[in-house]
């Protein structure tokens, strides 16, 4: 059993491996290898190639700019989902369900929906190529499932707790500052490390909305150099794969401790279970 | 109020954030009303083509540099969302002072929309140094819509070292080619490079084949005087089928030719396969592989397939446009006529190593200048290609087709069928 | 002190709190009534408003555009519901509806029914949270760098997979994996499958991990084997987390489009466009953005219908617990 899945966990590195050894190879070197799973001659190259792939195509200044999206843009989610989730669970607002199924209708349509108005929104408002208007729309994005997960959460926590508060003096805000955010702290890394990526790794938005270097995130950079009129062999874009899919991973390391122990989302019932 | 108050400040606190993230450029257009710096006005060309970016540069620096504008860039990283943002910005004053685009019938909606400014006092300054058929491709009713940002005749290139392990010569007519497509396929080398991947590339072999077998029946088709059913046709489709049969195409549905995974860069360095149909401007991606033109590489001309007919070679341009309503019109004609000049081209071809479009710029290629030699020589006359040449609806059908055909070669028919019902819908609406 | 029937809120407060605190002085003042019921709803107005403005406001846009005709350059014209009319006779629709339902029902099933078995498989091995982070791995990877890389394995002639065949002398089996419909369509979804059954098992073995010993101990001290505690224990007590899982990957499964559109781009000849991949290829290729609104819509009606049943199912639970 513990063979099997040792098997399965080395077949799913391979394809990765594939893309490792590739991105240390220059390219007369890759083209004249005798097959793709040659080593290498100097594995350093691939700094070599990261470097260059760093300054190609604009994928330095897509780093930072899909750092910045990814970190503002999903901590924005969470909070608005957050309030938004203590409101409809814990506050008395009218029609709590309407207000929930408004905010996550936006995860039901396919992005294709989005695309073309919010390209003639852009243009219009002078949004278009902007790294506010990439914030705006990172931020809209991620809401509906920030705000799914944070409602089942917030419906688990216990009402005593609040009660206990309230009895103390404590205001709806201050409950939500002081007892119920510091609880959600896994939740809210979970979801921090699922936006992030999902951020991180968007094609389709990145390449619509934005065009010049410093606002155009990482993922459509890389699809930039895999184009047809460029210039850039196999060991060069699958550099910038990597370089492009670092992030992601780092933080899926530090992250995923927490979210694997703490992802108990809405339907399994408890609040911080470990 | 104290909860308001918080809730409001870290609202704030959120905006500021927000705000410092702003491009100045932004808050300027905000609050000055927009517009473009003041004192030497820079051009803005926006383009697809974002490996392109250094070239570029080197090029708007020299046009500031002979006097005329600097150029500033705007790249898209993807043709699609490039073409749709001109398509909506094109009638508007968003539009950029250049830009770059497709030829032909692709180019034939922007000038209908009247989003080309007519550079054809340009092309009359400069006649001689161009190939009539080259000014074809952007000219509409008679005025002539852009210049030739790069120009590609398609060429035929091959292995020297395969070439000369055989002693096989570049083919000079149809009995020189099967001689060599035989004597590869008997030695267990792969003649042709031939590919669906990325969709486009299945045109290639159709147009070759027509062309070498009757050009004016083409440019007829190209035109909606012909259909996809005429004998012709069939008879070009059928040597394709023959040739596919005869195994002497790559797998299309294995090989590649583009950059990000391409493996026929591989077998065609290791000599698995010998020949690629392609545009001039493959060359560099070659030689990027590892391979010297002239050296290890060579081109020629794909030989007729038949007697008698009119020589014609197929070539691919794409033009510069000056925007009709752009904010600097003037200034940017100035600088497409500077482009088109000596001065500008040869700044242009040093930068790129492109195939040079004029006759007194050299292009810095040793097979380039070969065959721009034998195309002169041989009284060639420059056809447009397939993907502009013809109503882009229907190609985007005959694509499909086609790659039907070459992954199921045999009876080409329910194909050419196929292609026509289309052609028959999209000439219907613009006649 | 409020009489009037609006600030209830308040007024209830004002019953749970002893006096002298900020408030029971808060709801005493006209304007911090207001204020008081009309927080809740501040809460949520900045999320309905960039959801709002962001996504419903241009998927509204689209549904108007599916009853036009525009190709980018001229204003569109309304050609009522002539688009969906043409998509019922559209040989690529019909195509793109099958394929979305190979999409749907492959994932489903393969990811949640895989993902359960390794979520079981690795919840008794030692190095399980070595494993979790493998096969975590490639869901931390963009869609687009998966389909390079599968693409990479399913080459017909260079492809790992067919390379591997012929290599143990399985040659026979090779197939041209992307290039033969439907067959290109379920490589696709092994790749996609292979990205995403990362979370899927994280979320079973959570669920695993959380439901009572109990049960399980008293089905197995009255003499029923692995199996049967599994089918007739666990599963019905892994029922919150398992419908959770089959939701998330129902409506994601419709949504599929980086992989497809890097490994085959739909084809070839649009053998393998998803609805999704169809939408876009009409819209931002054909530049018909009216009919490849058209498309989107039918997508989202049908995964809108899905998605409501599934929450209502979710959110009846929740009210019960």
């Amino acid at each position: 059993m513990t063979v099997l899945v040792g098997i399965l966990a080395v077949a799913w590195l391979v394809p990765l491996w594939l893309v490792v050894v590739t991105a240390m190879k220059t390219s007369p070197e890759y083209f004249h290898d005798a097959s793709q799973w040659s080593l290498p001659e100097n594995p350093l190259q691939l700094f070599a190639n990261v470097r260059d792939a760093w300054f190609t195509s604009g994928m330095g200044a897509g780093f930072m700019a899909s750092l910045l999206y990814g970190v503002v843009a999903a901590g924005l989610a969470i909070l608005f989902a957050s309030l938004g989730a203590y409101s409809v669970t814990r506050l008395r607002i009218r029609w709590p369900f309407f207000w929930f199924v408004l905010v996550f209708s936006g995860t039901i349509f396919p992005f294709q929906m989005y695309l073309i108005p919010l390209f003639k929104l852009y243009q219009d408002t002078g949004l278009y190529d902007t790294q506010l208007g990439m914030i705006l729309f990172y931020t809209a994005i991620a809401l509906p499932f920030c705000l799914f997960v944070m409602r089942g959460y917030f419906a688990t926590i216990p009402l005593e707790l609040q009660e206990a508060a309230r009895i103390d003096g404590c205001s709806d805000f201050g409950i939500f500052r002081r007892i119920i955010l510091p609880l959600s702290w896994r939740p809210i890394a979970v979801l921090f490390l699922f936006q992030f990526t999902w951020i991180w790794n968007d094609l389709l938005f990145g390449l619509v909305l934005s065009t010049s270097d410093g606002v155009r995130p990482i993922t459509p950079s890389l699809a930039g150099l895999q184009g047809q009129f460029s210039h850039s062999g196999p060991p060069l874009v699958l550099a910038a794969a990597l370089l492009a899919t670092l992030p992601t991973i780092v933080l899926f390391l530090l992250l995923g401790r927490y979210m694997m122990r703490g992802l108990t989302l809405t339907a399994a019932g408890r609040a911080g279970s470990d | 109020m104290e909860t308001l108050t918080r809730r409001t400040a870290l609202k704030l606190g959120g905006a500021a954030i927000i705000a410092g993230a702003i491009p100045p450029w932004l808050l300027e257009a905000c609050t000055s009303g927009g517009g473009t710096p003041s004192g030497a006005s820079a051009l803005q060309l926006s383009n697809d083509k974002v490996t392109w970016k250094a070239w570029f540069e080197q090029e708007g620096a020299a046009s500031k540099s002979a006097g005329g504008s600097s150029w500033k860039l705007n790249e898209y990283a993807d043709t699609s969302t490039y073409q749709a943002a001109i398509r909506t910005s094109g009638g508007s004053s968003k539009v950029p002072d250049l830009y770059t685009w497709w030829s032909g019938w692709l180019m034939k909606e922007i000038v209908d929309a009247g989003y080309a400014a007519d550079v054809s006092s340009l092309w009359d300054k400069e006649s001689s140094a161009y190939d009539k058929g080259l000014r074809d491709l952007f000219t509409f009713n008679g005025k002539t819509y852009g210049a030739p940002l790069y120009f590609g005749p398609w060429v035929t290139l091959y292995n020297k070292q395969v070439f000369d392990k055989y002693q096989l010569q570049p083919p000079k007519n149809w009995n020189d080619m099967q001689h060599v497509l035989q004597t590869l396929k008997s030695k267990g080398v792969t003649p042709l490079g031939a590919t669906i991947d990325g969709r486009w590339p299945a045109f290639i072999y159709f147009e070759t084949l027509l062309v070498a077998t009757d050009p004016d029946l083409y440019t007829k088709l190209m035109a909606g005087k012909a259909k996809y059913t005429d004998p012709g046709v069939v008879e070009a489709m059928n040597l394709w089928g023959q040739l596919i049969n005869a195994g002497y195409f790559t797998d299309p549905s294995s090989v590649t030719f583009g950059t990000g995974s391409s493996t026929f860069l591989t077998e065609f360095s290791q000599g698995r396969a010998a020949m690629l149909q392609i545009g001039s401007w493959y060359e560099p991606t070659i030689t990027g592989a590892g391979m010297k033109p002239g050296v290890d590489f060579g081109g020629f001309i794909f030989p007729n397939a038949k007697s008698g007919i009119q020589n014609s070679i197929i070539i691919e341009s794409g033009p510069l446009v000056v925007a009709a309503n752009g904010p600097h019109k003037s200034d940017a004609i100035n600088s497409l006529g500077w482009f088109m000049s000596k001065a500008g081209q040869e700044a242009w071809i040093k930068a790129t190593a492109f195939t040079s479009a004029r006759s007194d710029v050299a292009s810095p290629s040793p097979i380039d200048q070969q065959l721009l030699a034998d195309m002169k020589a041989g009284g060639y006359q420059q056809i447009n290609r397939y993907w502009e040449a013809t109503p882009h609806d229907i190609v985007e059908t005959a694509i499909d087709e086609f790659a039907k055909f070459m992954l199921h070669p045999g009876d080409p028919m329910p194909i050419l069928q196929n292609i026509q019902k289309k052609a028959d819908s999209v000439w219907a609406t613009i006649k | 002190m409020a009489s009037d029937a609006k600030p209830r809120k308040a007024k209830a407060r004002k019953a749970a709190a002893p006096e002298g605190t900020e408030v029971a002085a808060e709801a005493s003042r006209p304007f911090g009534r207001l204020a008081a019921a009309a927080a809740p709803y501040l809460y949520v107005t900045p999320m309905v408003l960039l959801v709002g403005v962001f996504l419903l406001y241009p998927a509204a846009d689209t549904m108007w555009l599916s009853l036009t005709k525009w190709n980018g350059i001229y204003p569109p014209t309304f050609i009522g519901f002539d688009n969906y009319l043409n998509l019922w006779t559209d040989p690529v629709f019909i195509t793109a509806s099958l394929n979305t339902v190979y999409w749907v029902a492959g994932v489903m099933l393969l990811q949640t029914a895989l993902g359960l078995a390794l979520a079981v498989l690795l919840n008794t091995s030692p190095l399980a949270e070595l494993y979790k982070r493998i096969l975590y791995l490639p869901a931390a990877i963009s869609g687009a760098a998966i389909g390079v890389i599968w693409y990479a394995i399913f080459n017909n002639q260079f492809g790992i997979l067919n390379a591997s065949l012929r290599f143990v002398g399985l040659g026979a089996l090779t197939q041209a994996w992307l290039t033969t419909p439907p067959l290109n369509t379920f490589s696709m979804i092994v790749a996609a499958v292979w990205q995403g059954l990362g979370p899927t098992i994280i979320l079973f073995l959570v669920g695993l991990q959380t439901i009572p010993r109990d049960p399980i101990e008293a089905a197995q001290t009255d003499g029923a084997n692995a199996w049967q505690v599994f089918r007739y224990v666990t599963l019905p007590l892994l029922r919150p987390i398992t419908v959770v899982v089959v939701g998330i990957n129902l409506i994601n499964s419709f949504k599929v489009f980086d992989i497809i559109w890097t490994m085959t781009q739909g084809g070839p000849y649009r053998s393998s466009e998803t609805l999704a991949v169809t939408m876009f290829r009409d819209s931002f290729v054909s530049f018909e953005f009216g009919y490849g609104a058209s498309v989107a819509m039918v997508l989202t009606v049908v995964t809108f219908a899905v998605a409501v049943f599934y929450i209502r199912a979710i959110f009846r639970r929740l009210e019960v617990q």
